[in-house]
């Protein structure tokens, strides 16, 4: 007795007939008859794929890439194997479709990281040097907003004035021209941020914690990221992640605000911080400055690292370690402020 | 050897018959998981992959007369889409951008404006594009549909009757429904096929005049009676008054959307009712109230669960909708397969618009 033939539904891809049909492979062909015998159609068997996933209990669809408008249908998982016994290329063909699924998996988990890794390293050191120092103008005033909206900025007077004098005279002796505005803020946090737009921020906790000399080296490492731009590279790294959160979210809209986020999240990558750190010690030495309070200050923290753990400058600034290797320990120079101004400082915010 | 038979139905015949849904809630929860799984190392983007999976799978587990619909849209389409309506949003946001960093306290607005105002704009033309891509990509019998028409013509049609909305005292609200009702369904195609569209205003006038007297009469009565009852009252009194007013202000908004959600299913139920394509007419059994519940017990069960019980809602929601459709009537052999070409991406700023990839 001749087998039947597999059981199937057919779809001409022409009309909106369903045909009864039988489903033989010879011949390199997979025959799709109806019941009488006669041919519906024959489609080449390297051609066959399957049409859709394929879970559950079916009906299976399978298309032919010479005719991509019709359908046969496999009612069952029986009909299924069968089938697959007859045309071992079809498991080929579903090996296929699987790898394909695979490969926009890890397709698209690459994208992702390159995406993430040109918009956090790339563009910024890129596209940072494009942007107009009066862009940051902006960005700078909502950082400050936001770094100030828990704890308030100190009032104006000598203590903030001897830190600015101090970080513009340091500056000058770069060739930086633009006149560099130093804040304090009042939280017992141990750091101290260079903020887009030529502006300087200390926290009173450092101030607590240092001695004059290691105030006045972080201050020149600061005022090295201030001469050396690296708020502009933030600055485009921000606008990145927010341009990335926001193709995300499918939000709309971008503002300054949201980049001030974005720039108060990131820190600076850790290149930037040992030119910062080489600026630093260019300066202090250029006015007669010791750097040993710099180099004490990162071994310090080191140290607290060991007791305390993370603590906030530690993770914004890694490897105090390595950096306090690099910092010669220069104990000849002249301290950076004079008696009055250190009083003035310490009592900046009452 | 020994076929296994799987019973077809006989062609669609002039007796009605319901669609039969057999999807399952495990095929769904395993996309659900994948989905969660790779949602972070592919920074969301698989989530139109799984989006496309998921839709196959509803599908396939749809059948009209014993034969299953197919979807075909992939998630790369998908992507492509969203990619191309991020792009577009973001382009609108540069001037607003570039004014923000220039000083210009408008910028912040402007950035944050446009693109809102662009998606309320094309708000009806996504909706209609995101139908002829949906239409061209599902097939029946290895039938495709498709749309014609134009969808910026839609948006300026819909916009049209929103502003004269307001001179009618919002009674031309049915009009509008059923006017663009007719505009879409008309555009619709089933292979060579149109849609055909009989519904009419007078069947859903009644729903909206009951929900407009309802509320327009507690809206008079609450302005009416509030001054009234505050001037003549002092102290406590007088606090108590106010009170009774937030509570009944939160409960005419409350009502308020309950009645045009019952406005709404009166117009979709009508819809329905009144669609036919080569020979085949639609209707639902679906009820004002079986509907409304179906949307409350989808909305606790995936509060409750914060969200893990969604496919579950999902699976409901198909099952409800699917098994309460119904078709009658004897399709038109003459149908041929359709020569229109569909979008090359899909939904871009429907989804943009509405939710994103997270």
């Amino acid at each position: 007795m001749i087998a039947p033939g597999i059981p199937a539904r057919f779809y001409d891809g022409e009309t909106a007939a369903a045909h009864e049909a039988r489903l033989h492979a010879s011949h390199g062909q997979l025959w799709i008859k109806a019941p009488d015998g006669g041919t519906l159609a024959r489609w080449p068997l390297g051609e066959v794929e399957p049409s859709g996933d394929w879970d559950g209990r079916g009906p299976f669809a399978l298309a032919s890439r010479s005719s991509p408008d019709a359908r046969v249908l496999v009612a069952t998982r029986e009909g299924l194997a069968e089938l697959r016994r007859m045309m071992p290329e079809l498991q080929r063909a579903q090996g296929a479709r699987r790898r394909r699924g695979a490969t926009i998996v890890l397709g698209g988990a690459f994208a992702a990281a390159l995406a993430v890794f040109f918009v956090f390293e790339v563009a910024p050191s890129w596209l940072g040097p494009l942007v107009p120092p009066s862009w940051l103008e902006p960005v700078g005033n909502a950082t400050i907003d936001l770094l100030a909206a828990d704890h308030p900025l100190c009032a104006d007077g000598p203590g903030r004035q001897a830190l600015q004098d101090l970080a513009n005279r340091l500056a000058a002796s770069r060739g930086h021209e633009d006149e560099i505005r130093v804040d304090i803020l009042e939280t017992s946090d141990v750091n101290a941020f260079a903020v887009p737009g030529d502006r300087i921020v200390v926290l009173q906790g450092l101030i607590r914690k240092a001695d004059p000399d290691e105030l006045a080296g972080v201050l020149a490492h600061e005022v090295g990221h201030v001469i050396e731009r690296h708020a502009h590279e933030s600055v485009v790294r921000g606008l990145g992640v927010q341009a990335l959160l926001q193709i995300m979210t499918g939000g709309a809209g971008l503002d300054v605000a949201a980049v001030a986020a974005a720039v108060v999240q990131l820190s600076y990558s850790r290149a930037a911080e040992e030119e910062a750190d080489r600026r630093a010690v260019e300066m202090l030495r250029s006015q007669g400055l010791r750097t040993a309070g710099l180099k004490r200050f990162f071994t310090r923290l080191e140290k607290l690292e060991g007791e305390l753990g993370a603590l906030k400058w530690l993770s914004t600034h890694p490897a105090s370690r390595e950096r306090a290797l690099a910092i010669p320990d220069e104990t000849g120079g002249r301290e950076g402020f004079s008696k009055a101004q250190w009083l003035a400082i310490r009592s900046a915010c009452g | 050897m020994v076929a296994v038979e799987r019973s077809w139905e006989p062609t669609v015949g002039l007796a009605r018959q319901r669609a039969l849904y057999s999807g399952e809630i495990w095929p769904l929860y395993k996309i659900f998981i994948v989905k969660l799984l790779l949602a972070i190392p592919t920074l969301g983007f698989y989530n139109f992959w799984a989006a496309a999976k998921e839709r196959r799978y509803h599908l396939a587990n749809l059948a009209l007369d014993g034969d299953p619909f197919e979807w075909t849209g992939t998630g790369g389409e998908l992507a492509i889409g969203f990619l191309k309506a991020a792009a577009f949003l973001l382009l609108l946001a540069v001037p607003g951008i570039v004014l923000t960093f220039l000083g210009n306290p408008l910028g912040s607005a402007l950035a944050q404006g446009l693109p809102l105002v662009a998606i309320f704009l094309l708000g009806p033309a996504a909706a209609y594009w995101g139908l002829r891509y949906r239409l061209s990509r599902t097939r029946w019998r290895g039938i495709r549909g498709g749309m014609v028409g134009s969808g910026l013509a839609y948006a300026l049609r819909a916009h049209g009757w929103s502003l004269v909305m307001p001179f009618t005292l919002f009674q031309a609200v049915p009009f509008r429904s059923i006017d663009l009702a007719r505009y879409r369904i008309s555009r619709m195609r089933f292979g060579t096929a149109p849609f055909e569209f009989s519904g009419s205003v007078r069947a859903v006038f009644g729903a909206w005049l009951a929900a407009w007297l309802l509320l327009a009469g507690m809206l008079l009565g609450l302005v009416a009676l509030a001054p009234a009852v505050v001037t003549g009252l002092e102290g406590a009194g007088m606090i108590a008054a106010v009170g009774l007013g937030i509570v009944g202000l939160i409960l005419l908004e409350t009502l308020g959307g309950l009645l045009l959600l019952v406005y709404a299913i009166v117009v979709y139920r009508h819809t329905l009712n009144s669609t036919s394509v080569a020979g085949i007419s639609f209707g639902t059994e679906a009820t004002v109230l079986g509907i409304i519940g179906m949307m409350l017990l989808q909305i606790l069960l995936v509060g409750a669960t914060f969200g893990l019980a969604r496919p579950v809602a999902t699976h409901l929601n198909w099952r409800y909708f699917a098994q309460r459709l119904t078709v009658t009537g004897e399709l038109d052999a003459a149908i041929r397969q359709s020569k229109l070409k569909g979008p090359g991406s899909g939904e871009g700023l429907l989804e943009a618009g509405d939710i994103g990839v997270l």
